[in-house]
């Protein structure tokens, strides 16, 4: 039963292979998105207490 | 209206507003994406010429598409930019370009995958495939465009019109199928009859756009979030919203 929808008739690399890197790059620009946001986030809050000082 | 638009569109009120919207499109994100794939997997019948291949369908229609409508938005955008010189729209292309590069890197990578074992081949030079190519070098060359043009006067604008410039590859994209005779397939379901598909096949399809959509919004409002904290690091309101952190 779990080898049939693995393999998918033959077609189940391509099939699983496509939904992977589907999944892959999506979960790459939330991973890079984040990444980015903390970035920011660190020089702004160190922006903001240089002009307090 | 157009005062109330302005004011939603302002970085302080629109970083205000967004974030509720961003949750909740996360949750149908992930309610869509769960419900899509399962259905699309699982519950939906082989294709009877293409069997269980054509199961690439729920990943490549939707990225395609995505390919297409991010890229209109962003076209749109430029479009305020240049008649209203809308500060907020450059912010939008910003976040969205590299969103609109994944949907098209994607549906070229899945077309590909899903073209070996229908076609015989990895890839051809036919009209669709090409003018999604040249839309792939569209959002690199603006990305690229942005960096390079970084903190330089009047640089949206040029961004702006290299975006209008680049629309002219929408329709081709589009219409690329009914004007060449080209290998890939002529369109099932944007089209103004009834679509051509399955109800069975059609309907886990539309779950995915829907969660394809979804998380485009969703990081879309993330993005934009971030270089509006970036932008507007010097105002007042900006150390509120740290102190809420």
């Amino acid at each position: 039963m779990l080898a049939e929808v693995f393999s998918m008739n033959g077609y189940g690399v391509y099939v699983w292979a496509s939904y992977g890197i589907a999944f892959a790059i999506l979960g790459l620009n939330v991973f890079l998105a984040r990444g980015y946001r903390k970035k920011v986030l660190s020089k702004v809050i160190l922006n903001s207490t240089n002009t307090q000082d | 209206m157009w005062a109330l638009l302005y004011k939603l569109a302002s970085p302080k009120t629109f970083y205000q507003w967004s974030r509720p919207l961003m949750y909740g499109f996360a949750l149908l994100t992930i309610v869509f994406l769960t419900i899509g794939i399962f259905s699309g997997l699982f519950l939906a019948p082989a294709d009877y010429q293409q069997g269980d291949a054509f199961r690439i369908i729920y990943i490549h229609v939707p990225s395609a598409f995505m390919s297409l409508f991010v890229y209109a938005i962003m076209s749109f955008c430029a479009l305020l930019i240049v008649v209203w010189k809308f500060k907020m729209a450059d912010v939008v292309i910003k976040a969205a370009a590299p969103l609109g590069a994944s949907f098209t890197l994607l549906a070229l990578v899945t077309g590909s995958i899903w073209g070996k074992p229908m076609w015989g081949t990895w890839w051809i030079w036919d009209a669709r495939l090409t003018s999604e190519l040249i839309l792939l070098f569209l959002y690199v060359g603006v990305m690229a465009l942005q960096t390079s043009l970084k903190n330089k006067p009047r640089s949206e604008v040029i961004v702006a019109i290299m975006v209008l410039i680049g629309f002219v590859d929408i329709p081709i994209v589009h219409y690329s199928v009914s004007w060449w005779n080209t290998l890939h397939q002529g369109a099932t379901i944007l089209k103004f009859a009834k679509p051509s598909i399955s109800s069975n096949m059609l309907y886990p399809l539309l779950i995915m756009l829907m969660a394809f959509i979804s998380y485009f919004v969703t990081m879309m409002l993330y993005r934009t979030r971030t270089e509006i904290l970036w932008r507007e690091r010097k105002s007042t309101w900006i150390k509120n919203v740290l102190g809420d952190l």
